[in-house]
């Protein structure tokens, strides 16, 4: 009786986590504007809104990618995973996940 | 300043912000590469003369975006900046930005403004700025940082004369900064930054928060001093990257309004040259087209223009040493000079246009700006064996030399990606293959073209570099598997404006890689030279004496004419003689791959450097003779495996001697480089193995399919 008391317990107790985590992380997707950098279709600009917090987000300011900064998706690297991406006065490249952690802003 | 010392100035910048043209006008080709203290990072340096007996070091620093480094590069910048007892440490910084980037590039000028060094602000590129259609004043700018500005184009000169009056001025007073600080350090961070200085005993506060942010990899810093600031940022919440971000949005923030009244922006809606051009270069579909045009061309350019001025060095040492032949008398060190040094000699100055070539196309691939188009085209290739983009650069370069293409290597920031970038690019033919490849080719491939145009030749050397690149490619894979990743890899690289090469810059590097090849390959080839030319023409106890004797013997018995006779005496001797020995000591283990022992002779003088393998093979064919390619072809070809009747350089020895060059890691200074560049034997002793299983190996195999 006991085993089965503890094992329905665990049960619960794993479950519980689950449906939580999972609650957790849609909710996250929910609140958090979806639109990146990274979904900006080639030719469309838009303007920097925030940056998600990275090791890399200091090299990403440096580089030009400050809010309010406007920014074009100006093609894909020819073998996928890069973009071409323009700047007032100066182009960089950056792979999709980096793209990915720069939120924007309306189209422009 | 310190007392005694010569005052040191700074050449600080973004990449990109034309600082290495700077330097190369205040100092000219009285450059000095030297590394920073315990780690091999190029510093380059030179003197400038401020009156008649006073002078100041000029130190080029690598290009850095802000204190907050992402490469090996950029760190060993921030280390040399807070540590006011580094021998580097500044006394005056030149500050270099693009007039044209000037908000980006403001951002580590008034970092350093903060960290208290008295400083000249150069804009550069005004002429860039102005053919923008914008309009400098920098009135405000000069307000705002409290140093002098100078706006200046290096391009063509403008306003040089009054930087270098500036540059005498200020090293005569090294005033600080009237402001004092640009940046107001938060609570939290004043709370950690006061408290580190005070510890270290020294007064600047922005230096004790980036001490708060690095302080796991500053090189002065005591593992007590490590304890203590480690202790301290973990209890006091100091969050390291929310800092820098805020830091940096706040100076941005800050200057804002300052940089618009500097500079006024007249926005463009047509597009810019860069950007036309990009549309092709970069292109889906033709950028990978042009990128493989510009390599043929390359190649072309390495095979088709070199070999005019290589086959004048290579007459011009024969004629040498015939007349020293002729004209010095007959005693043991004629044949030392003309045989073992001047030999060598030739061997390694007739690379000297083939490197020169190679450099000055790679060299403008760099300045044009192309080299970032090449790593945003390939890095998601390159991802998958491992690599960067950056990569790239390295394999490019390869093709020339496994040590430069080390070197640049240092741009990449994951260790992994940056190790396994090391640990192939020597399978890249270098230039140091060509000789023994256009030796061997000619036994294995009959003259002759394809279509009428394109040479058999050719296309076999074209074989041997993609079997080069393959080998690569496969051993990344390998290690890729087989290394464990630590650290986090990124592209993010900018994409500066095509700019027309600044031809000095060009030159400059040109000149600088060929003399130290000359200088360094120089000093390993001779060396090598005169230790093969002792032990070819010594041998142990009177085996020597009995050689020839036993030539003289054979002489009478077989009729011989002088020339056999001299012909015989020579191969007698070399079998006699020490390296003979070696070689004889080394067959059984390389038979299998059908080498002989003359071969294993090449094999063990290769190890040095590869290129001597042609001189090597000059020697033992009976010294005496200029080491004219042909003419050792001929002898070789000639070569009959002892009792038999068979070739020694039939197909498959040959095939597979090409096989062997190709994978094995002959060269001492692409060992010494890798344990320079990983700080331990264990990467190159790791690289040579496994180099070495491969192509003995593959050797092996070709042999066995071909024979």
């Amino acid at each position: 009786m006991k085993i089965i008391t503890y094992f329905l317990s665990q049960i619960f107790l794993k479950s519980t986590i689950f449906i939580s985590l999972q609650f957790k992380f849609s909710l996250n997707n929910l609140l958090k504007d979806h639109r990146t950098l990274a979904t900006l279709a080639p030719g469309a600009s838009a303007l920097v809104s925030t940056l998600d917090e990275n090791t890399y987000t200091c090299k990403l300011l440096n580089l030009g990618l400050l809010p309010k900064a406007k920014v074009t998706m100006v093609r894909k690297s020819p073998f996928g995973g890069a973009f071409y991406i323009k700047l007032e006065g100066h182009q960089l490249a950056m792979r999709e996940e980096e793209a990915a952690t720069i939120i924007i802003e309306d189209n422009i | 300043m310190k007392a005694g010392r010569r005052p040191i100035v700074a050449l600080l910048g973004n990449p990109n912000s034309g600082k290495s043209s700077l330097f190369n006008y205040l100092t000219g080709l009285h450059q000095d590469v030297s590394n920073f203290p315990g780690v091999t990072v190029d510093k380059k340096s030179g003197m400038i003369s401020l009156s008649e007996n006073e002078t100041a070091e000029i130190i080029d620093f690598p290009g850095t975006y802000s204190v907050y480094p992402n490469s090996t590069e950029e760190k060993i910048v921030i280390n040399t900046l807070v540590n006011p007892d580094n021998d580097n440490y500044p006394d005056l910084v030149i500050y270099v930005a693009d007039a044209t980037q000037l908000e980006r590039h403001l951002l580590f000028a008034t970092q350093i403004i903060d960290l208290g060094f008295p400083m000249i602000f150069v804009m550069n590129m005004v002429d860039l700025a102005e053919k923008d259609g914008k309009t400098v004043d920098i009135k405000p700018l000069e307000k705002y940082l409290g140093v002098k500005v100078i706006c200046t184009s290096v391009r063509n000169g403008y306003q040089l004369d009054e930087l270098d009056f500036a540059l005498k001025q200020h090293l005569k007073l090294l005033k600080k900064p009237d402001k004092s600080v640009i940046y107001q350090l938060s609570d939290n961070e004043t709370f950690v930054a006061s408290r580190i200085i005070k510890s270290l005993g020294t007064d600047n506060l922005y230096r004790g928060k980036i001490l708060a942010h690095h302080f796991q990899w500053i090189d002065f810093l005591t593992e007590k001093n490590r304890v203590f600031i480690g202790d301290l940022v973990t209890r006091s919440g100091f969050n390291d990257i929310r800092l820098q971000v805020q830091e940096t949005m706040r100076r941005y923030d800050d200057y804002g309004m300052t940089v618009r009244q500097t500079i006024s922006t007249v926005a463009s809606a047509h597009k810019s040259t860069t950007d036309k051009i990009d549309e092709i270069i970069t292109h889906r579909f033709l950028g990978p087209v042009f990128f493989f045009v510009i390599m043929f061309f390359i190649f072309q350019a390495i095979f088709s223009w070199a070999s005019y001025p290589m086959d004048m060095i290579e007459e011009g040492f024969a004629l040498a040493g015939a007349y020293l032949d002729k004209h010095l008398t007959d005693v043991w060190w004629t044949d030392l000079l003309v045989n073992g040094l001047l030999a060598g000699l030739g061997g390694v100055l007739v690379f000297v246009p083939q490197i020169a070539i190679l450099f000055f196309l790679i060299a403008l691939l760099e300045e044009s700006g192309y080299m970032s188009r090449v790593v945003f085209m390939f890095d998601s290739i390159m991802q998958r064996f491992g690599m960067n983009g950056r990569s790239m650069v390295a394999l490019i370069s390869s093709g020339a030399c496994a040590i430069p293409a080390i070197m640049s290597a240092r741009t990449i920031s994951n260790p992994k990606e940056r190790l396994i970038t090391i640990l192939v690019s020597p399978l890249i033919s270098c230039s140091a293959r060509l000789p023994v490849y256009a030796v061997l080719i000619g036994f294995v491939v009959p003259q002759g073209t394809v279509l009428g145009i394109f040479n058999i030749q050719g296309f076999v050397f074209m074989g041997l570099y993609l079997l080069g690149i393959l080998g690569a490619l496969l051993s990344a894979l390998f290690f890729k598997k087989i290394l464990k990743s630590d650290g986090s890899s990124f592209l993010m690289i900018e994409l500066p404006n095509y700019k027309p090469p600044i031809w000095k810059n060009v030159f400059l590097t040109v000149w600088e890689k060929v003399t130290s090849f000359v200088v360094q390959a120089g000093k390993v080839i001779v060396i090598i030279s005169l230790v093969l030319w002792f032990l070819a023409s010594f041998g142990p106890g009177i085996a020597m004496e009995n050689a020839e004797s036993r030539a003289d013997i054979l002489k009478t018995e077989r009729q011989l004419d002088d020339k056999q006779y001299e012909h015989l005496k020579a191969s007698l001797k070399i079998e006699a003689s020490y390296i003979g020995h070696m070689g004889k000591w080394l067959e059984p283990a390389i038979a299998p791959l059908g080498f002989d022992w003359k071969i294993g002779i090449a094999l063990i003088t290769s190890f040095a450097a590869r290129e001597v393998f042609v001189g090597t093979m000059a020697t033992i064919y009976s010294i005496g003779s200029e080491s004219d390619e042909k003419t050792i072809r001929e002898k070789m070809a000639a070569e009959i495996r002892p009792g038999t009747d068979q070739m020694v350089y039939n197909t498959a020895t040959a095939l597979s001697l090409l096989v062997f060059y190709v994978f094995a890691l002959q060269c001492m200074s692409t060992m010494a480089i890798v344990k320079r560049e990983t700080d331990s034997w264990k990467w190159p002793i790791i690289q040579f193995l496994f180099m070495g299983i491969l192509a003995y190996v593959s050797a092996f195999i070709v042999y066995q399919l071909f024979s």
